[in-house]
């Protein structure tokens, strides 16, 4: 009798302590190492129940993931210890692997409470790669060849190896490096561009799957622009003290990866289209860090990768998480939509009172519209930390612009002589603009809202960047995977939504309309 | 007794154009006066001074013996009728509810209102029935501009301030309602007071004739004295083109 109540009170208890395992979440970058290396982080941490997974993935570059890490919003992302040393630190890029990770661990420790965990084995450096046509040709086997007898060629480097001082401004100082004809580019785009011979000189990852695919020439660097790059997990200093287990759990990835083994499961993802959980889940069923059984969930949560789907089997494929997004898509832009017009049109009312102000502070919002959309999203991490308020935040401000603009001018222009001959029988002010300019002025005003509307659904699409989700998820994906398909899977949804979108918002501004 | 009265009065505008340069103006209960002048003359600003939609610079005006100044500005605004050029009707409100605005203002009873622009509209000469419930839109030149006087005697102001208010119609349309106009003045006896460009049209609706050029007045006279002796040239050049004098 008392072992059958303890074997009920176990069953009870065994969810309920699934349900109080602590949550936390997993960045990553927007490239398939980086959200392969987090998947398996995110999968060994939620193994037997011990810790819920809240993934962010794709955020967009380093500095995203660093000012999120920071701020607390995630817990832990892949980074490299030479990518902490140059980029973040600012630090030359000289030392042996174990001194530079020595070095970052010290500095990162006591100026921002991060910690560097023990790397995971394996080195992935910038390098720079060459057709091996063209190398052969012009007989290039090292960078100060490239500095040398390569100038002319056709370059293209991702944004942020141009930025960087382990990138191609180090280039420049150290081997004198000058593309004349350089073009920035997206990491899997120019692994295409190079593959078909459209450039001739490209950035790349040691680890990266593709080098082999498109038969590319890896430069030496004598003269060691680029530091050593070992991948380790980066978390948030209270994280770990509050969840020493989380520590623990990551510890067993220790040295588990080799250059080559990496550039397996690189390959898998990024040439096999091979989704990132199926990938991760046999990688730590094989470790033994999950069970057969998790594993096989992992897997089959991420359905069938095949690589040769149209736009149409993708859809259909991923019908449920395609709805998903979409939901997402629309909370975001219902949200920042509904932020825009709550402040914009009681914004553009005051200023039809203060015509002296109105154009300085209707301009000021304008210049809002100049930022760039990921510069935005980026400036609103330290605020608001990832996921969907800073992106509401950002979407709001972009709403601004038209919606008040509109309210002014429509409010300021409607109906000049009914107002003043409602102004000159005893209406108040008040009563004019309630009863009279603000009805006369709502077709313009309601235009000035589908404008924000339309911007807002194609916009939202960045949000993915900042882990936001919505329906940039799948875009953001599929350039990475270089794989229109998937990109169409988003971009046709968004497209569809903003038209949606837009009709739904003429059916209201007709039903609004002053029955004149 | 006068119910409007202004005493060197002078409005400039931003921008430093007088507009109006010493006016002094009287008008006694129930007479019509008619400014008349060409555009620029000030006409429509003296006009405005006495509900307070321009502010003068300098000089005094009021309505009834009070200052307009003395009063708040809204309930003085409700106290007189109003009728400009274009009607000025709010063009997504029914006829019926635009003659009901003043009394709407001031929170009469809805049984009233309905009574009192039924009342108006056969007074102007519309069918209550036919349209009542008519947005502007679906009306005639002549017939807004009848719905614009039902709206200014809407609340029985004792005074009227007529802006150009035939200013828009053609000539045929123009004359019939200055009839109508003509009647209903004999038989309400509002204190008036006509802004418009037509020599004519002043000689024959008001009592006295008020003539402004460049903010000043030229004379003010019956029409039967102003026919008989143009104080003059450019008083005697309005007559001769209205084709009021010989």
């Amino acid at each position: 009798m008392s072992t059958r109540i303890v074997l009920v009170v176990l069953l009870l208890a065994a969810p309920v302590a699934a349900q109080d395992a602590p949550t936390v979440v997993v960045g990553s970058k927007n490239f398939s190492e980086s959200r392969l290396l987090a998947e398996i982080f995110a999968q060994t941490l939620e193994a037997g129940g011990a810790f819920r997974v809240d993934r962010r993935f794709n955020l967009a570059g380093t500095s995203v993931c660093f000012r999120a890490l920071r701020n607390g919003s995630i817990d832990v992302y892949p980074e490299y210890t030479g990518t902490g040393l140059v980029t973040l630190l600012g630090e030359p890029a000289t030392g042996t692997e174990s001194e530079v990770l020595a070095k970052v661990r010290r500095i990162f420790r006591d100026r921002w409470d991060l910690r560097w965990l023990a790397p995971l084995g394996f080195e992935n450096a910038y390098e720079v790669a060459v057709r091996r046509a063209v190398a052969e040709e012009r007989d290039l086997r090292t960078i100060a060849d490239l500095a040398a007898r390569g100038d002319d060629l056709r370059y293209a480097f991702g944004y942020e190896f141009q930025q960087r001082r382990d990138g191609l401004v180090g280039l420049r100082a150290v081997y004198g490096l000058d593309p004349q004809r350089l073009v920035g580019m997206q990491q899997t785009l120019k692994y295409a561009a190079a593959g078909d011979g459209e450039v001739d000189v490209i950035d790349v990852y040691t680890t990266d799957g593709l080098i082999l695919v498109h038969d590319l020439l890896v430069l030496d660097d004598p003269r060691a622009v680029f530091p050593p790059y070992s991948a380790a997990p980066l978390v948030h200093g209270p994280t770990l003290d509050a969840h020493p287990r989380l520590g623990i759990r990551l510890q067993r990835l220790s040295d588990v990866l080799d250059e080559d083994s990496m550039r397996a499961l690189n390959r898998r993802v990024e040439v096999d289209g091979e989704p990132i959980e199926r990938v991760a889940a046999e990688f730590l069923e094989q470790l033994g860090v999950v069970t057969g059984a998790e594993a096989a969930a992992a897997s089959a949560a991420a359905g069938d990768g095949g690589r040769e789907r149209n736009v149409f089997d993708v859809l259909v494929d991923e019908r449920g998480a395609l709805l998903q997004r979409t939901l997402e898509h629309l909370g975001l832009v219902f949200g920042a939509l509904s932020l825009s017009i709550l402040v914009a049109v009681p914004l553009g009312l005051v200023l039809e009172r203060q015509a002296g102000r109105a154009e300085t502070v209707i301009r000021g919002v304008g210049i809002l519209q100049t930022i760039p959309s990921i510069a935005l999203l980026a400036f609103m991490i330290p605020l608001l930390g990832v996921g969907a308020p800073p992106a509401i935040a950002a979407l709001f401000l972009y709403g601004l612009y038209p919606i008040v603009r509109n309210t002014f001018t429509g409010v300021r222009d409607a109906g000049p002589a009914a107002a003043q001959s409602a102004t000159a029988l005893g209406m108040t002010p008040r009563q004019v603009l309630v009863h009279v300019k603000l009805p006369l002025a709502v077709p313009v005003i309601l235009a000035g809202i589908r404008t924000a509307a339309v911007i807002c659904v194609g916009t939202a699409t960045l949000a993915a960047f900042i882990g936001a989700g919505g329906l940039g998820e799948p875009i953001v994906a599929g350039l990475q995977l270089d794989d229109a398909a998937i990109i169409l899977s988003g971009a046709l949804p968004a497209a569809v939504l903003a038209l949606l979108v837009d009709g739904l918002l003429a059916l209201v501004e007709w039903s609004l309309r002053p029955r004149v | 007794m006068s119910a409007l009265s202004c005493d060197d009065l002078h409005v400039t505008y931003p921008g430093g154009v007088q507009a109006l340069r010493g006016v002094s103006l009287r008008v006694s209960e129930g007479e019509t006066v008619a400014l008349v002048g060409e555009s620029g003359s000030g006409k429509t600003t003296l006009l405005k001074c006495f509900n307070r939609m321009v502010r003068p610079s300098g000089g005094r005006v009021e309505v009834d013996r009070t200052s307009v100044d003395a009063v708040a500005v809204e309930g003085l605004r409700r106290s007189i009728g109003y009728v400009q050029q274009d009607g000025g009707l709010l063009p997504h409100w029914s006829v019926r509810e635009n003659i009901e605005l003043v009394p709407w203002l001031l929170d009469w009873p809805r049984e009233r209102r309905v009574a009192r622009s039924r009342e108006l509209l056969e007074l102007v000469g519309l069918d209550p029935a036919s349209f009542a419930d008519r947005r502007p839109s679906a009306l005639s030149g002549g017939q807004r501009q009848r719905v614009a006087f039902a709206r200014a005697l809407a609340a029985d102001p004792r005074v009227l301030l007529l802006d150009e208010p035939f200013g828009a119609l053609d000539p045929v349309l123009r004359t019939e309602l200055q009839d109508e106009v003509a009647r209903w003045q004999r038989d309400l006896h509002k204190t008036t007071l006509l802004v418009t460009h037509d020599m004519a049209e002043a000689l024959r609706l008001g009592d006295r004739v008020v003539v402004l050029r460049d903010g000043a007045v030229q004379q003010q006279a019956s029409a039967a004295e102003l026919r008989a002796a143009p104080a003059n040239g450019y008083v005697r050049a309005l007559l001769r083109a209205s084709g009021s004098v010989a």
